[in-house]
């Protein structure tokens, strides 16, 4: 079964007229991926991208740095994310191509479009993997974050194919520039519409949505800050410093607040500012996932053993609600010690 | 309108967990739960939905026996009745797995007009099984929901949420949707309802019930095998440690930030 299954395909999404920066990513991984089989098998793993969308040829374009193959399929039903057509183009190129690896970005597109082609395929796919190996076998190795504790678990696939995966976006530091000469394939697939699902308004979410990934300065708040009113403390300072807020799960739990756009961590943003100042944050792996390449780490809690607190540049063992309100209380009075 | 509500019992964050070494998932048995933070969105959707229209509100959950106590939360909300869905040989499904099991679960009692569920769990978190469910029952179906309105009696128009965009959809009824936190509030279950919901049935439906063998489910039926568990490696930094009193510690997190360049931004009192 297995020897019918050979290479790595990528889902690549685009942004605009060029590639999301996760899209780069999971190239790189692929390669090196591919490269780990090629040397344990001795055997030529060909890295093939896809990419939908009629509106996607520049894009297309720029992933044959990255690929051997670009299977671009320009149908015009294609150019707005439709999770059962975009489902249908893609297994269709899987079961054209049959790649032993599939991988996605672990967004909430990617996620729903690889649960989809995993179920349609009949196939085992893991999300959120923070690290890819391939064992000895020659079988891929997904490591995931798992609840609670600060374990990682593998997840494996062993008898099926092809092996389906989504990577959390921002562990691997993206390849620049690509330096393969791929080919650009314009894929004809047959897509059935049943017709029973229609899109019918695209709107833009305007800046607010990226904001906590461009900041420069994320504020992020955590159950150590006990209650919405601290929760709110914590949003005023955020404004008065010209910072992002973030939160974790447990603050979106309590509901504190309610927008999910502003979780770091798995299933959440991966954020880069150059300084990340968390208060009443443990730091479990779900939430330190998404800030592996945070500049500066000021973390403050109670507790001098939180992980978060080992994480830090700076850590303040002291009350983070306190702390927040001092710290208003001095940036308000213009009370400069310094 | 029929709507049926996919809720999990997820472990309390406030309990400490195990992990069973043979299986290497955590042990469900026996432990603390709650709802599923989304699924009672998900929940509180169908509530209105049928506020609006009339109709039943049902909920289905694929966990251990022991979850019976937290799925009670639901009808405290105003669920009709609650399928429990579970049985041994289910223990260690993957979400390919679970779907099915729940697709099974589903269609035995009749496939309704909307199936909704939370988006993603607080504990595994993959997100996969409102969509594979709606694969397996050949229906369409749709994640990332924030806004749901019934046209008519077979039209829904859906907002999805993605990362820098919102798509509206019609679908088309019978489907699968899948709610974010962001769609609504959740009531409140008060003290009376919840003695209430005491008489509000809760059915079990087992492997033998859903005509599913051993060999259909459970670990050895899911594509996914769990390997070894491993500590995480986290960044440990050689950090300053700092503590005193809160003034000391709020004007010390200032200077930092300070020296870094991101002061208070104009209006405020440093500069």
């Amino acid at each position: 079964m297995e020897e019918a299954y050979s290479g790595i395909m990528v889902y690549a999404e685009a942004a605009g007229s060029g590639l999301k920066c996760s899209a780069r990513e999971l190239m790189g991984h692929a390669g090196i991926l591919a490269a780990k089989i090629q040397e344990l098998e001795n055997k030529q793993v060909p890295v093939s991208a896809v990419i939908l969308g009629p509106q996607n040829l520049e894009p297309a374009k720029t992933l044959t740095g990255f690929a051997g193959r670009v299977y671009w399929c320009d149908r015009k039903e294609l150019t707005v994310y439709h999770p059962g057509l975009y489902a249908g183009a893609i297994t269709g190129l899987v079961e054209k191509y049959r790649p032993e690896i599939v991988m996605f970005a672990a967004g909430p597109a990617g996620s729903e479009l690889a649960a989809t082609c995993a179920a349609r395929l009949k196939t085992g796919l893991a999300a959120h993997a923070v690290e890819l190996e391939i064992n000895r076998d020659g079988h891929l190795v997904q490591l995931v974050v798992s609840y609670g504790e600060n374990i990682m678990g593998e997840i494996l696939c062993p008898a099926h194919r092809p092996q389906m995966v989504t990577v959390q976006s921002g562990i691997l530091e993206p390849p620049v520039s690509g330096t393969a000469a791929g080919e650009l394939i314009r894929e004809e697939i047959d897509l059935r519409d049943d017709g029973r699902l229609t899109i019918t308004a695209i709107e833009g979410k305007g800046n607010e949505a990226c904001r906590l990934e461009e900041a420069e300065v994320v504020l992020a708040g955590g159950y150590g800050l006990k209650n919405k009113k601290n929760w709110l403390q914590l949003e005023e300072l955020a404004d008065l410093l010209g910072a992002a807020t973030g939160c974790t799960r447990p603050v979106l739990d309590e509901h504190w607040v309610d927008d999910e756009d502003l979780m770091i961590g798995i299933s959440g943003k991966t954020i880069h500012p150059r300084v990340y100042l968390g208060i009443g944050i443990s730091g479990s792996s779900h939430h330190t996932a998404g800030i592996q390449k945070a500049g500066w780490i000021i973390a403050v809690n109670n507790d001098v053993q939180a992980r978060l607190l080992q994480m830090a540049d700076l850590r303040i063992v002291g009350d983070g609600p306190a702390i927040v309100a001092e710290m208003i209380k001095i940036i308000k009075g213009g009370n400069t010690s310094t | 309108m029929n709507i049926y509500v996919v809720v999990k019992p997820v472990p309390d964050p406030k309990t400490k967990l195990t992990y069973d070494p043979e299986q290497k998932t955590v042990i469900r048995a026996g432990l603390a739960t709650v709802i599923n933070p989304p699924d009672k969105n998900a929940l509180e959707t169908g509530l209105r939905l049928r506020e609006q229209s009339g109709g039943r509100v049902t909920v289905f959950s694929l966990a251990p026996p022991s979850a019976g106590e937290s799925l009670k939360e639901t009808l405290a909300m105003g669920a009709d009745e609650v399928y429990l869905v579970s049985d041994p040989v289910f223990a260690g499904s993957d979400t390919l797995i679970t779907a099915l099991i729940l697709a099974r679960a589903i269609s035995a009692i009749g496939v309704p007009d909307l199936v909704l569920a939370g988006d993603r769990t607080t504990d595994s978190g993959t997100s996969h099984v409102p969509a594979q469910l709606g694969e397996w029952l050949g229906l369409p179906h749709l994640a990332n929901a924030c806004e749901i309105v019934l046209r008519d009696q077979k039209n829904l128009a859906v907002k999805t949420s993605l990362d820098e965009v919102f798509i509206s959809y019609r679908v088309t009824l019978p489907a699968v949707v899948s709610v974010t936190r962001r769609i609504n509030r959740p009531r409140l279950a008060t003290l009376l309802e919840m003695v209430r919901s005491r008489s509000k049935p809760v059915t079990l439906l087992d492997a033998a019930a859903l005509n599913l063998s051993p060999e259909q489910t459970g670990l050895n039926a899911s594509p996914t095998k769990p390997g070894r568990l491993l500590p995480a490696r986290p960044v440990v930094k050689e950090g300053t440690i700092m503590s005193g009193t809160v003034g000391e510690m709020a004007q010390e997190i200032l200077n930092r930030l300070q020296s870094l360049g991101y002061g208070p931004k104009a209006g405020g009192g440093l500069g």
